[in-house]
């Protein structure tokens, strides 16, 4: 059961399933809302199951060079500014854009912005979400939108979300890193 | 065909809900019905009590419901200092009909931009036992999110309908609506009387809050989905009926459970005005209006 979403509904879905006892063969796909802390720490054992798409979790396959250093930062500051405590889904790629702004403006020495468009077209820049290279149409070479199935969650305690094994990377195949429990039912009661 | 099963479902979670649009809109039926204060800034005060409930369940575990009517008094106080604010700024001196709604579009925006800088923009729920359990009838699931907010706001209708019937100062509320210069003959003074009255009102916004963040996550901006709603329960059942409230918000609420059911959630946002303008044609002073 594939379901779109955006926050408040995804919050009413997830409940609405577990009210009505949903036992679907899979359920989630592009529900917005369960990749923060807000949601997250509020649905806990209820999440588990679910496969919804995400841009980076904690799994050993996404450990990329300077994405500890990176969370560690954001994460010391993150509650005072008053922004998602985790900081996993949006903020190591806003981190990466302009990584890959600034090693091209270093690379081409310009800030002629054909010239520096022009190179990121045509480089690969080593960022804190591994490497990136765009293909001919502007989009990224190869799809990093991953599937994750949240798995094992037993609390709503904020500390597991950044441990490895709660959020496991099924798709793309260059990062999986678990095995998707199947059917949903099966997943929702371990 | 339709099915049956649905269709049960679907009155029963319109009633459900309706009985919570009746907790968002009791305020609204007194400050508007009763005192003539065109308080739009109600669903604001409302989302102001699912933040301080959201905070007490967050930082030490306390229940919505018992949050909730904890933060009662304080909303109670907020209320008599706004509406001192309003009398003084504008009713006393009889611009209360264009500034006044000003002031209360500025206070909506002071209170939701104000959440917004301390809390942010994420979408914010509460944990308590009950959420995401559910009771079955047959075919009929009953979500417990739903069915406690209904009987809380049964209780609160009829906690409001003794109190304004049976009291003295709830007598006095109804007869400053009905005629404030005769009450001020009889040596009461009407400003104290809606003091009291106004801040009943943004009362019953506290525990109204807590009801919506049950149901459903809160974020600062959604008070405005529900300005329009509570006036057209408001006008709907007879502008300062306690018990008309209750029944309009029911009326609503089914009509927009059923237009979700069978024509989609994109429709169900344009029940509550269609209702209001049908009932306006058709009986101009509400349900329980005279």
């Amino acid at each position: 059961m594939a379901v779109y979403s955006y926050p408040p509904d995804t919050a009413g879905m997830v409940l609405a399933a577990h009210e009505v006892g949903l036992r679907p063969k899979m359920f989630g796909g592009g529900m917005v809302g369960l990749q923060f802390a807000s949601l997250l720490t509020k649905l806990g054992p209820k999440l588990n199951g679910i496969v919804n798409y995400d841009f980076w979790v904690p799994e050993p396959t996404l450990r990329f060079p300077g994405i500890e250093d990176f969370l560690q930062r954001y994460q010391a500051k993150a509650s005072s500014a008053g922004v998602d405590p985790l900081g996993h889904y949006l903020p190591p790629w806003a981190y990466a854009y302009l990584q890959v702004l600034g090693q091209a403006i270093e690379a081409t020495k310009s800030l002629d912005q054909q010239i520096v468009a022009d190179y990121i077209r045509k480089a690969e820049f080593d960022t804190i979400v591994g490497k990136v290279r765009f293909g001919s149409n502007g989009e990224w070479l190869q799809s990093r939108v991953l599937q994750v199935q949240f798995q094992g969650i037993e609390t709503t305690d904020i500390e597991q979300f950044k441990q490895p094994g709660k959020r496991v990377v099924l798709y793309p195949e260059k990062f999986k890193s678990g095995t998707l429990i199947y059917p949903y039912s099966k997943a929702k009661i371990q | 065909m339709v099915s049956l099963d649905l269709l049960a479902n679907a009155v029963v979670a319109g009633i459900l809900l309706g009985g919570f649009y009746a907790a968002v809109s009791l305020g609204v039926s007194i400050a508007f019905g009763l005192l003539d204060v065109v308080n739009i800034a109600h669903p604001v005060f409302v989302i102001l009590g699912s933040y301080a409930v959201y905070v007490t369940n967050t930082a030490f575990g306390l229940d919505p419901i018992v949050a909730g009517i904890v933060f009662t008094p304080v909303f109670y106080g907020i209320g008599v200092v706004v509406y001192r604010i309003y009398y003084v700024s504008f009713e006393k001196k009889g611009q209360e009909s264009l500034r006044g709604l000003v002031f209360f579009f500025g206070v909506l925006f002071i209170v939701e931009v104000g959440l917004t800088l301390k809390y942010g923009v994420d979408y914010r729920l509460v944990e308590a036992q009950y959420i995401g359990e559910s009771l079955r009838f047959g075919p009929v699931g009953i979500a417990l999110r739903l069915l406690v907010p209904c009987v809380v706001a049964v209780l609160l209708t009829l906690v409001l309908y003794l109190y304004l019937a049976k009291t003295f100062v709830g007598r006095a509320i109804k007869a400053v609506s009905q005629d404030s210069l005769a009450l001020r003959l009889m040596g009461a003074d009407p400003v104290k009387v809606k003091d009291v009255a106004f801040g009943i009102a943004i009362a019953t916004a506290s525990l109204a809050g807590a009801l919506l963040i049950m149901i459903g996550p809160v974020e600062p901006s959604m008070n405005r989905e529900y300005i329009g709603r509570v006036f057209a329960v408001a006008v709907l059942g007879g502008m300062g009926s306690i018990g008309g409230t209750f029944l309009a918000a029911v009326i609503i609420g089914v009509a927009e459970s059923l237009t979700s059911t069978f024509f989609g959630p994109s429709w169900a946002v344009a029940v509550s005005f269609g209702v209001l303008l049908l009932a306006l044609a058709v009986r101009p002073a509400g349900l329980f209006g005279s």
